[in-house]
């Protein structure tokens, strides 16, 4: 009985702080719709700082209290709500996702530069030593404090939002943003006071949880998952409920402390993993909700044609052999990864990209795949491995996808960061598994090695050998996932993003359509997984966890989540610029966590992201045949140079770069004058003032327009949603739509002759 | 009654004003004259971008090009909620409540204009007493009508000095329809401005002092409700 009432009272106190976090992140969430993933970050910002005040400069606590809890955090907060939320009124849900976890990332990132972790900082609780005693056990000062807290939190924020005016404006945010406007209220104040809030209560939550485990960047700020968890609870709208879910998981967590064996090391893990479970449990008997209807979304990517995609991968296999053929040893080994860490950002395109569900745990199916590779395929390396890899991955996706089924944006995202966690903490830390006569061997309590793969004899065991078989693979793949957004799976998906209500009374089979995709999108990542656990020859679970999987998230969309471009952007941007950057200067190394994040908080600004500019901005070189010759006979001449040894591998990279940018800016200018006069032409040929345009785009056009302009002065064409909007209705645009959808072009030519 | 005083310029005017949605124009140069004391009847079929006029007035959507201006002042670029701390009130369409909000709770955000709470209530339930048996329920379950007077209850308790209506009688029963209108009218008689918005025309006709007749983004005609009738089946059938 002690024990249960001691295990009770830690539970309950530990309630009492998720409680109190939650309803910070609840509040956020409401009132400006942006699902704060930093929140648990900012609590750890707050709890160093008042470590600072407190015990590093030897503050009085109330003094060193009132500054984090009423100054810097709420500052903070409002900081934050100024300079990037602000921005993400009308961007899509994986936006706003990448933008919150881009700050969760660089928060970890800047923490750890600030404070170094590894150093022992000792954080005592509040009036160390005293308590007070309740039956028959003790409870501490620090609990009690921690109690009334909670019930502060609870008793003002019901006040806050029923009883004051600009509480009542918080609640109405979410209806009608607009509305609230049109009321006269100053909505931007509305906002700046509830992230301001928000962020003093994740710093009261950070600061009371901190003694109790290590003052350590990443666990603090993913103790927020069990947070999350509570707030799911209250379906993060409601702060009752939000404080029920906290006390189940709070008590759920000290009781598993409690009563389950200790020798076991199979169910140590289950511990830290609970609350992710539970949040997954809980996740699971939502509600459904409604199906989507359309959705606005500011994104836009172009389908990419065959010859495109023949062009992409092709060039991405010769700049491996390049890369292959220049480098030194050392850099093989660092740079080999841009390929494998881009086909695992690849594995998102299809699922972010045209699906537009969003997955968090892409590095764990990854890490599923490597440990696969590392134990079917052996010693010898066998084939086998990198096929079971991508089977077993896609049967752990489909898993995954089941509850994914029922789920999206958002929630989606917390499902699969849910996963992530139970895969980290727990599943990827067991010993061998027996399943009836199987036994699964994950990572063997610490780490694998795994051989290099032999493929019909050949065995790809020199960094310059796997870096080509990496890059080949991501060639391969990325014309496979081209292929897929061109065919029948890929119009689904687009068209299931695009309105899920619409598909449904179109009959489409929604449920089988998301598993494809999931199953899909994990075999991939498994099979980039095995790729770069060859390369790295010894796996651990800490290279698969959730931390480390975010950036591959928000690079891909930062790069642009519908292209294969946006892949090999976060894999260049991961494995290769960060490294070059970091031995380029140490400082910079030091920062190069907080990199990735600066490029996601940027992505407000365009939402499709960097790979559909450098499209845009390539075409006019794609199309001019003399200007690419040129050029690639010199990039041809400069490798010849570099294979002789006449410079270094720095003036070749630049000379490059050079190289590219010289041809793509004679191309543009080339381009510019040819599209000019076919600009004009088309004008004329259309004939009629720009009016007629918006008369006639609801009717094919009747009137007889000249045969197709000669091909090199093809007016511009515009993206296919604003054909006869932004130009005249013409034959021509008639013939294109045809194509795109595939439609019998005489057939409908017909047809338009008698409308 | 119909025209304001010479010596003073109309409430709103509106001078060549184009706006649109990403590279689509809705508004091809509108003109418009909203003289004081005066209800306006802003009429034309789907889609002829009436909604959007109101809300380049109101401040929700930017003018691309032209002037808006009240009471003499240009204020193109003035945010929505300034121009409503200054006396303008839209009621948007489709029932512009807080359904998650409870009644008192709507009525209470009336107040970010500045008149007290107290005035608010005690106006509206005199106004619609049916919405105080109502006031601690919310307002998303309140039946249509009752929504609709929630929402215009906003632009009648707050003393505006132009009062913006979109589309009241959307989804609504004639006969509330008709008590909507006569409140309309009476309200207009107390000397408020009014533009109401719809694409029922002959309805607002009956009670309005002038209209307008926009097609296609533009203005086509705009005089006394009867000139304007003589208009509107030539508008409405696209000829």
């Amino acid at each position: 009985m002690d024990k249960f009432l001691t295990f009770t009272v830690i539970g309950l106190s530990t309630s009492a702080i998720y409680a109190v976090i939650s309803s910070g992140l609840v509040l956020t969430y409401t009132t400006t719709g942006v699902f704060n993933f930093a929140h648990g970050a900012q609590g750890m910002i707050a709890a160093f700082a008042y470590w600072q005040l407190r015990f590093a400069w030897g503050w009085p606590a109330p003094l060193a209290l009132a500054t984090v809890l009423l100054v810097l955090a709420p500052l903070f907060g409002a900081l934050l709500e100024r300079v990037i939320m602000r921005g993400l009124a009308d961007a899509s849900e994986a936006v706003r996702l990448v933008v919150s976890i881009s700050l969760l990332v660089g928060l970890i990132g800047l923490a750890q530069v600030i404070w170094p972790p590894g150093e022992s900082r000792p954080m005592s609780t509040f009036f160390a030593g005293r308590q007070i005693r309740v039956w028959s056990t003790a409870v501490t000062a620090h609990q009690l404090i921690t109690f009334a807290c909670a019930l502060a939190v609870a008793v003002g924020l019901r006040l806050l939002l029923h009883r004051t005016r600009i509480g009542v404006s918080m609640r109405a945010i979410v209806d009608d943003r607009p509305l609230l406007l049109l009321n006269g209220a100053r909505t931007d104040r509305v906002a700046l006071l509830s992230w301001a809030i928000g962020a003093s209560l994740a710093a009261l939550g950070g600061i009371l949880i901190a003694p109790a485990i290590a003052l350590d960047a990443p666990s603090l700020s993913l103790l927020i998952v069990n947070a999350y968890a509570a707030a799911i609870f209250g379906r993060l709208r409601s702060i009752p409920l939000t404080f029920v879910g906290a006390i189940v998981i709070g008590l759920t967590e000290a009781y598993l402390f409690g009563y389950l064996p200790t020798g076991n090391t199979a169910l140590a893990g289950l511990r830290l993993a609970a609350p992710a479970i539970l949040l997954f449990v809980v996740l699971l008997v939502l509600p459904n909700r409604r199906l989507r209807t359309g959705v606005r979304s500011r994104e836009r990517f172009p389908c990419p044609t065959r010859a495109g995609a023949l062009l992409f991968s092709g060039s991405v296999f010769v700049a491996g052999i390049v890369m292959a053929t220049t480098m030194s040893r050392p850099d093989l080994v660092t740079y080999g990864k841009v390929f494998s860490f881009g086909i695992i950002a690849l594995s998102l395109v299809p699922l972010v990209g045209y699906a537009g569900q969003i997955s968090l745990c892409q590095l764990s199916f990854a890490g599923i795949g490597a440990v696969v590779m590392a134990h079917v395929g052996g010693a010898s390396g066998s084939p086998l491995g990198l096929v079971l890899a991508a089977v077993v991955a896609a049967a752990v996706g489909a898993l995954v996808a089941l509850p994914a089924l029922r789920l999206s944006g958002i929630y989606l995202a917390l499902a699969t960061a849910a996963f992530a966690v139970a895969l980290d903490r727990w599943v990827f830390n067991l010993p061998a598994v027996r399943i009836g006569p199987l036994r699964l061997r994950l990572f063997d309590l610490g780490s694998v090695d795994v051989a290099p793969l032999r493929l019909f004899g050949y065995r790809f065991d020199s960094p310059r050998a796997q870096m080509l078989l990496a890059a080949g693979a991501f060639a391969l793949l990325a014309l496979g996932v081209s292929a897929v957004r061109r065919g029948r799976l890929g119009r689904r998906l687009l068209a299931m993003r695009d309105s899920e209500a619409a598909c449904a009374t179109f009959g489409m089979d929604l449920v089988r359509t998301r598993l494809a995709v999931f199953t899909l999108s994990a075999a991939i990542a498994g099979v980039g997984g095995a790729i770069y656990a060859t390369q790295l020859s010894s796996i651990t679970p800490g290279n698969f966890d959730l931390v480390s999987g975010l950036p591959i998230f928000m690079l891909v969309v930062v790069g642009g989540a519908g292209m294969v471009g946006g892949a090999l952007f976060a894999g260049i941007g991961l494995q290769g610029l960060l490294p070059a950057l970091a031995r380029l200067s140490s400082l910079l190394a030091r920062w190069q966590t907080i990199a990735p994040a600066l490029a996601g908080l940027g992505l407000g600004r365009n939402p499709s992201g960097a790979a559909s500019d450098v499209t845009v901005a390539l075409a006019p070189l794609r199309r001019d045949a003399p200007v690419l010759g040129a050029m690639l006979a010199a990039m041809g001449l400069l490798w010849a140079g570099r294979l002789a040894g006449a410079f270094g591998g720095w003036p070749f990279l630049a000379g490059l770069v050079v190289a590219l940018a010289v041809a793509a800016a004679v191309a543009q200018h080339r381009a510019g004058a040819v599209g000019a006069v076919g600009a004009v032409d088309a004008v004329d040929a259309a004939g009629p003032a720009p009016a007629a345009a918006a008369a006639t785009a609801t009717v094919p056009a009747p009137a007889p327009v000249p045969a197709a302009p000669p091909a090199t002065a093809a007016p511009p064409v515009p993206a296919l949603e604003w054909m006869g909007i932004t130009q005249p209705w013409t034959a021509d645009a008639v013939a294109a739509l045809d194509r795109v959808l595939g439609l019998p072009e005489e057939g409908v030519r017909g047809g338009a002759a008698h409308g | 009654m119909t025209a304001g005083r010479p010596d003073r310029p109309p409430l709103l005017e509106l001078r060549g004003v184009r706006a649109g949605y990403g590279e689509v124009e809705v508004l091809h140069g509108v003109d418009l004259v909203v003289p004081e004391r005066c209800l306006f009847a802003l009429l034309g079929p789907n889609g002829a971008g009436k909604t959007t006029t109101l809300s380049v007035i109101a401040g929700l959507h930017r003018a691309t090009d032209g002037d808006v201006v009240l009471a003499g002042r240009r204020v193109n670029g003035a945010t929505a909620d300034q121009l409503a701390r200054r006396g303008l009130c839209l009621v948007p369409e489709g029932r512009g409540i807080f359904p998650n909000l409870t009644v008192r709770e709507n009525l209470l955000m009336a107040t970010h204009t500045g008149s007290p709470i107290a005035d608010v209530e005690a106006r509206t339930f005199a106004r619609f007493p049916r919405l105080r048996d109502r006031r601690g329920q919310l307002a998303g379950t309140l039946s249509g009508g009752e929504q609709q007077m929630l929402a215009m209850a906003r632009g009648l308790a707050t003393d505006p000095a132009l009062l913006l209506l979109d589309e009241l009688s959307m989804g609504l029963a004639p006969i509330l329809v008709e008590e909507l209108y006569g409140l309309v009218a009476e309200v207009a008689a107390e000397g408020v401005s009014i533009v109401v918005v719809e694409q029922f025309a002959r309805m607002v006709l009956g009670v309005a002092d002038r209209a307008a007749l926009m097609v296609r983004g533009r203005v086509e005609a705009q005089g006394g409700p009867a000139e304007i009738e003589g208009a509107l089946s030539g508008a409405y059938l696209g000829q």
